[in-house]
């Protein structure tokens, strides 16, 4: 084990400080930072940091990439949150449906999408959710009906981000009854642009607003089918243990952490106990994001241990922003908060309720975690204690 | 960061716990057969200098059967005999093997713990007064090792174990008129020591309690997997399932702290904080998964014949060893509002 920096991850964060502090990058997020909007647009910015490689680190060099593996890709992702630039649209464009491509995608698909992606020329999200279909995903009702070479899709998305900032999404649709309601779900790469999808949201708590996306008879060329037609929910499966690092959630869970200290200055017992916890809560979560990840580069994706990090750092996440309201009162007054810590504890605590229900429920995730207990008498845990 | 499982650490646990085997009540030969007590100890004194990492993993074995701590006192009597120049051969005999040693009331080194006895100065050495608990499960012939308060702060005294079995009555070992000789004192034991033997034994001893909260977890989904109620195995029913599930993340959370800060010690980096914190995790961690796992067990937990009901006593001298565990948060809560103040002020300073 190794609970440090090797010499790729510690240069790409010095990159990512000199990159960020260059004038037009150092601008364009400023702009973001101090735009006033609930949901500005980030675009411009990772399209500066795109140019500069840094978005896809992990991916090959071919597909605008620097084949630097999963370990540094993370440490990127923790200098930009860290520095202040808002993460999904990174998370679902690369993160997700860019990592999704890099495993299940054909060599076509790759070279046509991975490298917009990688430079922050085109941006992707999910169409997963449906208003009947949440945890219990394979009830989906998208439908997908051949029509030539493609297939035309028709349902109704909902739950989803950042559709409306991106140019493409990886939709899951339904081609086929079988004998299982798992069987029949085919995976596609749909054109947000193309005719027939309309982009809506469902006004939300949060900052970010969800998305409700009607898809009515959509075309989707054969082109943009990932996989094999009807089977895709194995290939699902396969690649939401990538998705689930917790990275993410354990980047919020510092960022609201350090900015609830910010405001406190002295601190009684019962403080000093509960920063004590907090901290080592938001600790204990990157090191669970970092025990996943590490598996990813040496090729094996844990389920079980994605579902504990998953589970774990949102949890932390939430407690930590539910706690910093309860330390600072309703209106983050109570102390000598800064104005723009304030303001990310007040998003937080309005963000905090979703991050137990994206990507797989806590519910599901201690499901996962529970159907791999048995038969661990007399063995060590997964990992064993210092593994 | 790398954290993928290390081969070396996974074959020594298995090493261990060959070794422990059916005889977790008597686990010090055991511990002998595969040489645990030279492996944190250095060269100078006949050890291996292997690191902290290999004691979290003897520990935790040891914890995982409820078996009695034979182990951690090893290490911090030849730590604190050393770091106070004091006697080398008694280090070398403990690195060795060639006796046990265990330890009682460490607790009083810590703020919230009990008072420590005393030890005075005499001609011929030091005159201790005041008692400790009673070791669990000691060994025949162990040197025993308690915090005394001397005019130099708290101390770790190592006695003979002619000079404190006799004194074993009940619960408590009475220290009042044992005489020590002059190298018989070993470092301090200060709480602030941000790497000394105290914070490595927090280290050592996190490893303890995860073992036993991964024991008992791991006897407890067995159950849940086998027993069958209402034609459905436990396991099936999410109100047993999820408080597994969740013992179970705590513990690799726990774990990762607690490989985290071993790391830290080995590689000569400030790790008193990250001691802090992992010990009291673990320590909530086991309480929480024992608890469950006797919960999971129905009345028959309870009875002196299942492994579980082993860990229920255990788990409690184990979690309060070291102290209070709401003294280690608030340790680790007012440094990082002092690294968080600090780093506020850096860039001002060199403005």
């Amino acid at each position: 084990m190794r609970f440090e920096d090797d010499d790729t991850e510690r240069k790409l964060r010095e990159e990512v400080g000199r990159v960020l502090a260059e004038p037009d990058v150092a601008e364009l997020l400023a702009e973001v930072r101090t735009s006033g909007l609930a949901e500005p647009d980030v675009r411009p910015l990772y399209r500066a940091l795109g140019r500069r490689g840094l978005l896809a680190v992990g991916w090959p060099v071919r597909y605008g990439g620097r084949d630097a593996g999963h370990a540094a890709a993370a440490a990127v992702a923790e200098e930009l949150v860290a520095a202040g630039v808002p993460d999904m649209l990174h998370v679902l464009s690369v993160q997700i449906v860019g990592a999704f491509l890099a495993q299940a995608g054909t060599d076509e698909q790759k070279e046509r999408h991975l490298p917009a992606l990688a430079a922050g020329e085109r941006f992707a999200t999910v169409l997963y959710t449906e208003p009947e279909t949440g945890s219990d995903l394979a009830a989906l009702r998208c439908a997908a009906v051949r029509d030539g070479d493609g297939h035309r899709l028709t349902g109704t998305k909902v739950w989803g981000l950042k559709s409306s900032f991106s140019d493409l999404a990886l939709c899951a649709a339904r081609t086929s009854r079988g004998a299982s309601k798992y069987d029949g779900i085919s995976l596609f790469l749909v054109d947000l642009n193309a005719d027939g999808v309309s982009v809506g949201s469902v006004p939300g708590i949060a900052d970010e607003q969800f998305d409700r996306v009607e898809l009515d008879g959509v075309h989707v060329p054969a082109a943009d089918l990932l996989g094999e037609e009807d089977e895709g929910w194995p290939l699902l499966n396969r690649c939401l243990a990538v998705e689930r690092t917790g990275l993410d959630y354990s980047l919020k869970a510092r960022t609201w952490f350090t900015a609830a200290l910010a405001g406190i200055g002295a601190a009684d017992d019962a403080l000093a106990e509960a920063v004590g916890r907090r901290g080592a809560q938001a600790e204990a979560a990157r090191l669970l994001a970092w025990e996943v990840i590490s598996g990813l580069d040496r090729g094996e994706a844990d389920p079980v241990a994605a579902a504990r990090a998953k589970y774990y750092t949102s949890e932390a996440a939430q407690e930590i922003a539910v706690w910093a309201a309860l330390v600072h009162g309703a209106d983050y007054g109570w102390r000598e908060l800064p104005a723009d810590a304030a303001r990310t504890l007040e998003a937080a605590y309005r963000e905090a309720p979703g991050l137990t229900l994206s990507a797989g429920t806590s519910e599901m995730m201690l499901e996962l975690v529970a159907s791999a207990l048995p038969g661990r008498s007399g063995e060590e845990a997964a990992g064993g204690p210092t593994s | 960061m790398d954290l993928r499982a290390d081969p070396l650490v996974r074959r020594l646990a298995a090493a261990v716990r060959d070794a422990i085997g059916h005889n977790p009540d008597q686990p010090w030969e055991a511990l002998r057969r595969v040489e645990a007590p030279a492996l944190e100890a250095p060269a100078a004194v006949g050890g291996f200098d292997l690191g902290l990492t290999c004691g979290i993993v003897v520990s935790a074995e040891l914890g995982r059967r409820a078996s009695p701590d034979v182990y951690g006192a090893v290490p911090m009597a030849v730590e604190s005999l050393l770091a106070a120049d004091g006697d080398h051969r008694a280090a070398a005999a403990l690195a060795g093997g060639e006796r046990p040693v265990v330890s009682a009331g460490l607790d009083a080194a810590v703020p919230g713990g009990r008072p420590a006895p005393r030890a005075e100065r005499t001609a011929a050495g030091w005159s201790l007064t005041g008692a400790v608990p009673a070791p669990d499960g000691a060994p025949p012939g162990a040197d025993l090792c308690v915090p005394v308060r001397t005019g130099e702060g708290v101390r770790l005294a190592l006695l003979p174990a002619a000079a404190w079995s006799e004194r074993a009555a009940g619960e408590r070992v009475d220290l009042a008129g044992i005489e020590l000789p002059g190298d018989a004192l070993g470092g301090g034991l200060d709480p602030a020591d941000q790497a000394g033997p105290l914070a490595r034994a927090r280290v050592r001893h996190a490893g303890r309690l995860l073992g036993l909260g991964e024991g008992a977890l791991g006897l407890a989904a067995d159950h849940a997997a086998a027993r069958k109620q209402f034609g459905t195995a436990l396991l099936g029913f999410q109100g047993v399932a999820f408080p597994l599930a969740k013992a179970e993340i705590d513990l690799a959370a726990a774990r990762l702290m607690t490989a985290r800060a071993g790391w830290l010690a080995d590689a000569g980096r400030p790790f008193g904080t990250a001691a802090a914190e992992a010990l009291a995790l673990a320590a909530e961690a086991a309480l929480t998964a024992v608890r469950t796992a006797l919960q999971v067990h129905g009345a028959r937990g309870m009875s002196r014949e299942a492994e579980v009901s082993r860990y229920l006593p255990a788990v409690r001298r184990a979690v309060a060893h070291l102290g209070p565990v709401g003294a280690l948060w608030r340790e680790a809560g007012r440094h990082r509002l002092a690294e968080r103040r600090a780093a506020e002020a850096a860039p001002a300073e060199g403005e």
